[in-house]
């Protein structure tokens, strides 16, 4: 035993690699000393190969690591660890109940508005996604160039033939058109008026084809081949016959406006995910060219086109998008030889359909509500993600300045041999626990929020408790949420000095400088959000009574106006007037195309011969009986009223026709002749501006002619009772002479106010999410500002026996906050700025938005914080002093 | 299924740790018995019977003094417990017994 040797460092590293503990010391002692006696045996040579040997052989069951035990031990004792977390929170909790109460409440509004916008965000973005082959199907829209611009959702009615010859590499093609009408139905030989049906289309059997619905109850697709037949969706069907008697319901007769009698041939069940082919019942093409149905869709016009005839397309799935569009432009071409000598062109194009829930300029459908404003899902995304940071930021806030209360646990873990790790471990179990709790709360919040506020979240948007997608969500925000929430404060109550955390008199004095930058700039960023909303709330509320408030030059006042049915006769027209004009509460009556303001409006191309040039221009048109003037009180800057004649080609223009002619004074124009229709008219008077649309649009180019088929009637009928009388007797001379017609009044003042319907939304929404921003951010200041009472007791109380006055106290214990509001301000007021010039941009006519509207949204903020902890600075600056002091 | 049954190898290093008594460690027992029975024997051999012998409670153990040879680990020493000798009794005494039932002609003319 001469000398010793080491065995080789690499295999003494893999033994003890791999050996448990409890066996190392004498199994490495008997390798070493087998391996020193083989050396001194044998000699050095092969002695390493040797022990590798031994290392390698020793691997054996009682050599290696319980890993099974130990695996079972970890898990014991992350059971354990997280048990004791669990239960050290619940008391923590309930030791801090003012604290638990705003922080949870606070995260469960943020997560509850999160979740509700997540689902609303959710379901406009998934319209028509679930159609089978959604990629593949196209609408074909109409776009006008030439005199007038203009954009169409439907086609032309030969166009659908001309694509079902011509087109190669579809796999179905399938034109319809949408249609609404009073429906009725025959029960027991009684004739049952189901009221008036949007929902309809004239398709054939390709529709069912182009949207899969193949999911059929009784009939089949081919039944649409024949005339006077329809198809309807299950749900259409039980609400017409109350029953689910569904093969008793086939040839049943169902009759349109009451005179279209077709026969149920078919019942299908409509698909359950979102969509925009909502349609309920499904009238046979060919019932179109058998019945007065034609007039309307049975036209072989190429240059007339309507909204309601849709043509859709499906692609074969080998067929090349790029072959399609060449086809589009042959299209083009054939259409241009058939509108030969229009001064217009009418050019074809695909909206895919994963554009049609979203494109502003063609709409939906005919019946369906607007389509969703895509940059609206996106501000709204962000005001959700920013009320969750809100609530985060609380919750940062106070578990940071609540550190201290957790120094002595920390100082005792830490004692005890906790590692850091062991403590940010258990705090951010706290933290994931409040989480969840939050998240338990906001899913009932988030259920009845979406159904309370129905008027800005789409039907149909609900929680989808059925899809994992949502659930595993909710685990995704209690540990996103709870992780990114706990994990500062986790951090600086985990690296306290356990001396320092168990003396007495422990004061945050050292660590919590340490985060207050971050507690400052949190504060900060929390009124910044809110200070920005209130303002642009402010800012949509104002701009909307501006639009509502503005002269629209022309008296709006008690205006009532209604429209007698298109198909209907004149003399039955004629018939109400009379009537109406007989009603004594009624003043004046006059009868017109359009009333000043509608929705939908209605261009015509002029041709003017200036000298040389000719000018092409695209003005809107209205027309209406001599009275229009004076009905509407719009004055006449120059020459004359129309003449009641209608072969007098006359017209009436507005000042900016007027000014587009290149005229600039009213007289100057009078007598000018404008070919209109390919027949001269002649300029008889200008009419002063007026808005005919809303204020989103400036002042276009008016022309007014004399007509006599008007089909509006309007009148002015007074308000308060007088009102009501009129249209009690209105309804009954409607009834009168148009038996079972539906009659709509309209109120002028009403039409006006619905084109600010989506801004009225924006700004209701809006008000909602600064109400919630403010809720949640004053949560965190009451809870900030019972922390630093609690901490400030003894100085206020010392102040207090100084002769300090509560106000003085007051301020002192309420500064920090509004410099950091101030603070705030600063940043806000430019970003609002900002933002509210990006929206006004959409209207014509903006109101100003004077520097008040910024300051107040500073001082609102500073007064809204003042007055939340009012109550908590109030009881600490009028306690008697005697009360913090008293221990000492 | 580990009862008190003895292998055979576990029964020769029963009886070493007798012989070597309180210098009963796993090298010794190695040296001592392939020494005794002229087998080549390895040190994981030893390692693995030992431990099973422990676990069956035949050996009891502790740990002894460290040695430089060993790079200065201690050694376990094993003994044998009681259990261990009722168990070596038990073994020879079936061997025995067995071996006195074996007929004197079965022992003629063995090829």
């Amino acid at each position: 035993m001469s000398e010793f040797s080491n065995p080789p460092r690499r295999a003494l590293k893999l033994l003890r690699f791999y050996c448990s503990e409890e066996r190392l010391e004498e199994i490495e002692g008997d390798l070493c000393e087998v391996y020193n006696e083989f050396i001194r045996e044998r000699g050095k040579k092969y002695s390493k190969i040797f022990y590798w040997w031994l290392v390698v052989k020793n691997f054996r069951s009682y050599a290696l690591k319980r890993k099974k035990m130990k695996n079972k031990g970890l898990i014991d004792g992350l059971f354990m660890f997280l048990k004791h977390n669990i239960l050290i929170t619940w008391r923590n909790l309930l030791k801090h109940k003012n604290t638990s109460v705003i922080n949870i409440a606070g995260l469960a509004i943020g997560i509850a508005s999160f979740l509700s916008i997540y689902t609303i965000v959710q379901y406009e973005l998934s319209f028509n996604k679930e159609v089978p082959d959604a990629n593949r199907i196209y609408r074909i829209t109409s776009s006008f160039s030439g005199s007038f611009k203009s954009t169409n959702r439907g086609v032309a009615v030969p166009v659908s033939g001309h694509v079902k010859e011509t087109f190669t590499g579809m796999e179905t093609v399938s034109p319809f058109h949408n249609f609404s009408a009073k429906v009725s139905i025959y029960k027991e030989d009684v004739k049952e008026d189901m009221g008036r049906q949007r929902t309809i289309i004239l398709a054939d059997e390709s529709y069912f084809d182009l949207v899969s619905l193949d999911d059929w109850i009784v009939g089949s697709k081919e039944s649409m081949r024949d005339p006077f037949k329809v198809v309807l969706t299950a749900s259409q069907a039980e609400k017409y016959f109350g029953n689910k008697n569904y093969q008793g319901m086939m040839d049943k007769e169902i009759i349109y406006r009451d005179s279209l009698k077709v026969y149920v041939s078919g019942i299908v069940r409509a698909p359950e995910y979102a969509n925009d082919f909502g349609f309920t019942e499904f009238i046979s093409y060919p019932s179109i060219s058998a019945s007065w149905l034609k007039e309307r869709f049975g036209s072989d016009d190429w240059s007339s086109t309507n909204s309601s005839s849709q043509l859709f397309i499906k692609l074969h799935p080998e067929s090349n998008y790029e072959d399609v569009l060449s086809q589009m432009d042959e299209l083009d071409k054939y259409v241009q030889e058939q509108n030969e000598g229009q001064d217009w062109i009418q050019s074809y194009n695909l909206q895919p359909l994963a554009d049609l829930h979203y494109n502003q300029d063609f709409g939906i459908f005919d019946y369906s509500g607007s389509s969703t404003h895509k940059p609206t899902l996106t501000v709204l995304s962000i005001v959700a993600i920013f009320l969750l940071l809100i609530a985060v930021f609380n919750f940062i806030n106070l578990e940071t300045v609540q550190s201290t209360n957790k120094s002595k646990e920390v100082g005792v873990r830490k004692v005890l041999g906790s590692g850091r790790f062991h403590l940010v471990g258990r705090f951010l179990t706290e933290s994931v626990l409040i989480t969840f709790f939050a998240v338990i709360i906001s899913i009932p919040l988030a259920h009845y929020g979406l159904i309370f506020f129905d008027e800005f979240v789409p039907e149909g948007a609900v929680l989808r408790y059925q899809d994992i997608g949502f659930w595993f969500l909710l685990i995704l925000l209690t540990f996103g949420v709870g992780l990114l929430a706990g994990a500062y404060p986790s951090w600086i109550t985990s690296s306290f000095v356990p001396i320092k955390a168990l003396k007495s008199g422990f004061n945050l004095k050292s660590t919590s400088m340490r985060g207050s930058w971050l507690r400052k700039a949190l504060i900060s960023f929390q009124f910044l959000f809110s200070q920005l909303l209130i303002v642009v709330t402010f800012a949509v509320v104002l701009q909307i009574s501006f639009m509502l408030d503005k002269e629209l030059g022309f008296e709006e006042e008690g205006v009532i106006y209604l429209f007698t049915p298109w198909y209907e006769t004149d003399e039955k027209k004629e018939l109400l007037l009379n009537e109406i004009a007989r009603i004594p509460e009624v003043q004046e009556i006059s009868m017109n195309g359009a009333p000043p303001v509608q929705n939908g409006y209605s261009t015509n191309t002029v041709k003017y011969q200036k000298g040389e040039d000719e000018l092409m221009l695209n003005p809107h048109q209205k027309s209406g009986d001599t009275s229009y003037l004076h009905f509407y009180g719009i004055e006449l800057l120059a020459g004359t009223n129309l003449r009641p004649n209608e072969s007098a080609n006359e017209m009436l223009i507005n000042e900016t026709f007027m000014k587009d002619l290149g005229f600039e004074m009213p007289r100057d124009v009078i007598g000018l002749n404008l070919e209109l229709n390919k027949k001269d008219y002649r300029v008889v008077g200008v009419m002063e501006d007026f808005h005919f649309r809303s204020m989103h649009h400036p002042i276009q180019p008016l022309m007014l002619r004399y007509n006599e088929s008007n089909r509006c009637i309007a009148m002015k009928a007074g308000s308060g009772d007088q009102l009501e009388r009129t249209i009690d007797k209105l309804t009954e001379k409607w009834d009168a002479v148009y038996g079972e017609i539906p009659l709509t009044i309209n109120f002028m003042d009403e039409t006006v106010s619905k084109f600010y319907e989506s801004e009225r939304k924006t700004s209701k929404l809006a008000s909602l999410a600064t109400g919630l921003a403010i809720f949640i951010s004053c949560l965190g200041l009451i809870g900030l500002i019972s922390f630093t009472i609690v901490q400030k007791s003894k100085e206020m109380g010392i102040r207090k026996v100084l002769g300090a006055s509560v106000l003085q106290i007051g301020s002192i214990l309420s500064r920090e906050f509004v410099i950091l509001i101030l603070v705030s301000f600063a940043i806000a007021t430019p970003l609002s700025y900002f933002a509210i010039s990006k929206w006004l941009e959409d209207f014509a006519y903006q109101t100003e938005i004077s520097w008040w509207v910024y300051g107040l949204g500073g001082l609102a903020s500073v007064i809204i914080a003042l007055a939340s902890i009012f109550a908590k600075v109030w009881k600490a600056s009028t306690s008697n002093p005697i009360e913090s002091l008293r221990y000492e | 299924m580990k009862g008190t049954n003895l292998g055979e190898f576990e029964e020769l290093v029963l009886l070493t740790v007798g012989i070597l008594y309180d210098n009963a460690y796993s090298v010794a027992i190695q040296k001592e018995l392939s020494k005794q029975s002229g087998r080549k024997i390895t040190i994981s051999s030893i390692h693995s019977a030992v431990y099973r012998l422990e676990e069956k409670g035949l050996l009891n153990s502790r740990m002894g003094d460290m040695a430089k040879i060993r790079g200065g680990k201690r050694k376990r020493i094993f003994t044998i417990s009681k259990a261990g000798k009722v168990a070596l009794a038990k073994a020879s005494e079936i061997r025995n017994k067995l071996r006195s039932q074996i007929p004197e002609v079965a022992w003629q003319n063995l090829s």
